[in-house]
């Protein structure tokens, strides 16, 4: 039997022994990996559609206050478009933290891949064109705030298509679009004095 | 219980006002200052070289831990749409620079670390360029800005970001159609500086 010595933030003491509480240490909470839903030959498409729908509910389970942070992977992304046709794959995040948190429907607000050529104007005959686009995977870094001990943070990530702008049926035209999966990560560490979200 | 406030490292533990032994914030991995600034657009001439600095972000951190901590800085980077006309290259620049001491100055952002942008040409036919308008956007990327740094107790380090416009026009030649539907534009996308610190045992 261990001697039980007063305590304070980030510590726990009872009768078998004295340490740092769970919230002290940083760490990777909770992961999601998904795969995209519907990858390949698209179409004119001016609301946006989901590729990629995922969330994280993470509740705190330890005796003080952690900082959240969420990295954001995505795959290496293609897109294929004739002109002058734009196609877009856009990310959207949004996070709410609570007893009860509802996190809002992710939008893309022009964050995300896109590409469009334009090689004839709008009053001019279509031509046949061929425009192939690449993206490297990439890691983006979020902050949701500070999750205080049985509160519950809910994070949404989505991945949405859509082809703003003007859209011409083009000659022979070809339109793809893969943005092949995610990979979320939740990290936290404690939400110490000194220290921001 | 027994209060430990006689025999706890005040180096690694502080005691609160009930008696509680607590780590010391300076002992974990912690963020500890950051800086923001919202996306640019702007629209450019379409025709000639231009060449101008957008905006510069800086965010700093002064040490207030007893001991050295060892200090890094993430760039977050909203998405950035460049769309150019034909004979043109356009891209947005990303510099940084950074300085550390018990005073330093502001530094410059001179050490380049980013660079995004696009252009197309499909050359000249009956004496007029061909038409080709171009638009690419890339998406949220998080990067590293140059090394860690040790950062003594009372000293400070300072990170600067510049976002320049950089364009290339290397013919003349009219444009088959005129300016109709041309656009050379840009959106940087918003800009993010994240400084983190880690205990640093010398």
């Amino acid at each position: 039997m261990s001697l039980q010595i007063c305590v304070g933030e980030y510590m726990a003491s009872d009768h078998v022994g004295t340490s740092l509480s769970a919230a002290w240490l940083p760490t990777i909470r909770t992961e999601r990996f998904v795969t995209s839903a519907k990858d390949g030959t698209v179409d004119r498409s001016p609301d946006q559609v989901p590729f990629i729908d995922t969330e994280i509910l993470w509740t705190n389970p330890d005796s003080d206050p952690v900082y959240t942070y969420v990295s954001i992977q995505r795959a290496p992304r293609s897109l294929v478009t004739s002109t002058p046709n734009q196609l877009a794959l856009m990310d959207g995040w949004s996070s709410d933290i609570g007893a009860s948190p509802s996190a809002a429907l992710p939008v893309g607000d022009g964050g995300g891949n896109s590409i469009r050529t334009m090689m004839v104007r709008s009053y001019e005959a279509q031509i046949y064109t061929r425009t192939f686009r690449d993206y490297d995977s990439a890691i983006v870094y979020v902050s949701p705030g500070a999750v205080d001990p049985g509160e519950t943070l809910h994070f949404r990530y989505r991945c949405l298509f859509s082809t703003p702008g003007v859209w011409r049926s083009p000659l022979q035209p070809m339109h793809l679009a893969y943005a092949r999966w995610a990979r979320l990560r939740l990290f936290t560490r404690p939400a110490v004095t000194g220290g921001i979200a | 219980m027994t209060s430990p406030e006689e025999c706890v490292d005040p180096g690694s533990f502080g005691v609160d006002a009930d008696g509680g032994i607590y780590p010391l914030p300076h002992l974990t991995w912690r963020k500890v200052a950051t800086s923001e600034m919202a996306t640019i657009r702007r629209t450019f001439a379409l025709t000639g070289n231009q060449a101008q600095d957008l905006a510069t972000l800086r965010c700093s951190w002064t040490n207030t831990a007893p001991i050295p901590q060892r200090v890094y800085a993430l760039l977050t980077r909203g998405s950035t749409t460049v769309t150019t006309c034909p004979r043109n290259h356009v891209y947005i620049e990303t510099f940084y620079g950074s300085a550390s001491g018990a005073a330093p100055a502001d530094p410059s952002a001179e050490t380049w670390v980013g660079r995004t942008g696009n252009g197309a040409y499909r050359g000249v036919y009956n004496g007029v360029t061909l038409q080709a308008n171009w638009q690419t956007r890339l998406g949220q990327r998080t990067f590293g800005l140059g090394a860690s740094s040790v950062i003594a107790p009372g000293a400070t380090i300072k990170y600067a970001v510049r976002l320049r416009y950089d364009g290339w026009q290397w013919e003349t030649t009219a444009v088959f159609g005129g300016s109709a539907e041309m656009e050379m534009s840009i959106d940087t996308g918003a800009t993010q500086i994240d400084i983190f610190a880690l205990p640093e045992w010398a």
